[in-house]
């Protein structure tokens, strides 16, 4: 871990990093919160697990081929992503079932390519993020993805609602329920690579799943936790962000740490 | 009259056995047929042929004229069998209602005043417009069932598909129910439920299938509701108890069997 630690303070210096960071935190957290509400209500929270914990062998892939490990991981994501919905659909399993398949299959052959590629790389740095390495280019990335996602969002709320809620029903509507579905996977797959600089690949789930289990315990109307999500999202990005900053701690791991504590306090008002 | 539904020799296969074997029928349009057969007969496998959502069949399915699944939005309203929705969706109990509406708000616009007004408007006629903004996950499962119930209806469709409708009803809302229906079909729409109200359907429809597998019978209650025909589909250990006002059964609020 001290490793990690001195990567961070060495970053630090060069300040407008730090611009590009916070500027790609922002638009990270504005979209998971959003997707956050979609994952959990159509129960996607561990397929995003298994999907985030391919990526570890798309990035060893991207080093063995020398190209762009980002890209590799995307392509590598959705491959995995359509493959556990296949699977679940042939085998005839469950979601979880072929998610548990796939997750310890991908691990597998991330070790198995960083084994035999004789890949050096800081892996540690995609296990846990390392947000604070974002350069300006990173950020245009970034901002697309933004752009992209919520426009899909904004596009198509009322259709994404409906099949959330009730697909069979959505599809006699006249909606396309396979096409939409498609490019949910899509995008669930983009905003997870993007979290994965983020907060890296172990901790991206809780990025996408804390917002909606926080937001349920104070609304039971979806407009109104959507919009909760994204506060919730951004104000632990930026506490998360200032504390790692202070006291010299993995920014990954802060932000998790105080969206948990977040989540936990929202709890207090059902406990009681 | 025209038809409203018309199949030919309609057969569907899971993993090689066989769920529906050559289906071949016409209901007409303004009726009220209701769908009858045991657990596991292919009830709602059918109605979903006709709505299109069966993906592997073979025959012809048309409604209206329209080919499957090629159907204009807004031609049909369908209530699926409970379970298939998310119980626990934070909605208020107006926003799942105005769903219904989607099919002819279309892409990129949001419900006007008017899907408002026709979905609200649908609430009282299932007789739960004072719920009309409450949360839909704290409803309980009969109260839950007629918001689906209202937003089938706001589709303002010509043909209305009920997958067991009154699966958690009381005895009042059921004959509610089916009084409703018979109000619609005076505003002119065709109706098919699925059921398993075999006791007090007869009152209400025009025709009654028999379905298991195939069709074993299709035609008015009288003709259709003899125990021969259900013995048919149910099995030998079926008895049909014609309900009279004794009727111990009935005094417990079971009217269905
Ligand atoms: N997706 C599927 N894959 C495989 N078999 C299926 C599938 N859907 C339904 N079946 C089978 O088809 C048969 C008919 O099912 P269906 O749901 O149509 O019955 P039903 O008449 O609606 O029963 P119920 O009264 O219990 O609702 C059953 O034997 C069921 O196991
Ligand atoms: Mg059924």
């Amino acid at each position: 871990m001290t490793k990690i630690v001195r990567h961070v303070n060495m970053e630090i210096l060069h300040y407008s990093f730090i611009k590009y960071s916070i500027i790609s935190g922002i638009f990270i957290a504005i979209i998971s919160g959003v997707y956050s509400f979609f994952i959990v209500m159509r129960k996607l929270s561990f397929l995003s697990v298994g999907i985030s914990h391919s990526a570890l062998a798309g990035v060893a892939l991207g080093y063995l081929l020398g190209i762009n490990p980002y890209l590799t991981t995307f392509i590598f994501c959705i491959i995995t992503g359509f493959l556990i919905g296949k699977l679940t659909k042939m085998g005839n399993i469950e979601y979880d079932t072929s998610i548990g398949i796939f997750f310890a299959f991908t691990m597998a052959v991330a070790i198995f390519l960083i084994f035999f590629g004789n890949i050096k790389v800081n892996i540690v740095s995609y296990l846990f993020g390392s947000i604070i390495g974002v350069s300006k280019f990173d950020m245009f990335f970034t901002l697309s993805i933004f752009i992209f996602s919520l426009l899909f969002y904004i596009l198509f709320f009322k259709e994404l609602i409906f099949i959330t809620f009730d697909e069979e029903v959505a599809k006699v509507s006249g909606i396309n329920v396979g096409l939409f579905d498609s490019i949910f996977l899509i995008i669930l797959t983009i905003i997870i690579v993007a979290c994965i600089k983020l907060v890296g690949i172990i901790m991206t789930s809780a990025f996408l799943i804390l917002p909606t289990s926080f937001a349920l315990n104070f609304s039971k109307d979806y407009k109104f936790i959507i919009v909760l999500n994204i506060l919730f999202s951004i104000v632990s990005f930026i506490i998360g962000f200032i504390l790692s900053f202070n006291f010299d701690i993995p920014v990954g791991a802060t932000i998790v740490i105080v969206s948990t504590i977040l989540y936990f306090f929202s709890m207090v008002k059902n406990v009681a | 009259m025209s038809n409203a539904i018309e199949i030919k020799s309609l057969s569907i296969k899971f993993n090689k056995k066989i769920i529906l074997d050559n289906i071949n029928l016409q209901i007409k349009e303004n009726s009220i047929t209701a769908i009858i057969g045991p657990n596991g007969s292919g009830k709602t496998t059918f109605i979903r042929a006709i709505l299109g959502l069966q993906p592997k069949y073979s025959g012809q399915v048309k409604i209206f004229n329209y080919i499957s699944p090629d159907y204009p939005k807004g031609l049909i309203g369908y209530l699926p069998q409970k379970n298939v929705y998310n119980l626990k969706f934070p909605s208020k109990v107006i926003d799942i209602v105005v769903m219904g509406r989607y099919p002819q708000i279309g892409f990129f616009k949001l419900p006007s005043k008017n899907d408002i007004k026709i979905a609200e408007k649908c609430l009282d006629r299932v007789g739960i417009l004072s719920y009309v903004n409450d949360y839909f996950q704290d409803l309980s499962a009969g109260l839950k069932q007629r918001v689906l119930i209202a937003r089938a209806l706001a589709v303002e469709p010509k043909l209305l598909i009920f997958d067991e409708p009154s699966t958690g009803l009381d005895i009042i809302s059921q004959q509610e129910f089916y009084n409703l229906l018979i109000d619609l079909k005076k505003e002119g729409l065709t109706i098919v439920v699925v059921t398993h109200d075999i006791g007090i359907i007869s009152k209400y429809v025009d025709s009654i299938i028999g379905l298991n597998k195939k069709i074993h019978f299709y035609g008015t209650p009288e003709d259709s509701m003899t125990q021969k025909n259900l013995e048919n589909i149910f099995g030998k250990d079926f008895s049909f108890i014609i309900h009279d006002k004794n009727c111990e059964t009935c005094k417990y609020g079971n009217t269905s069997l």
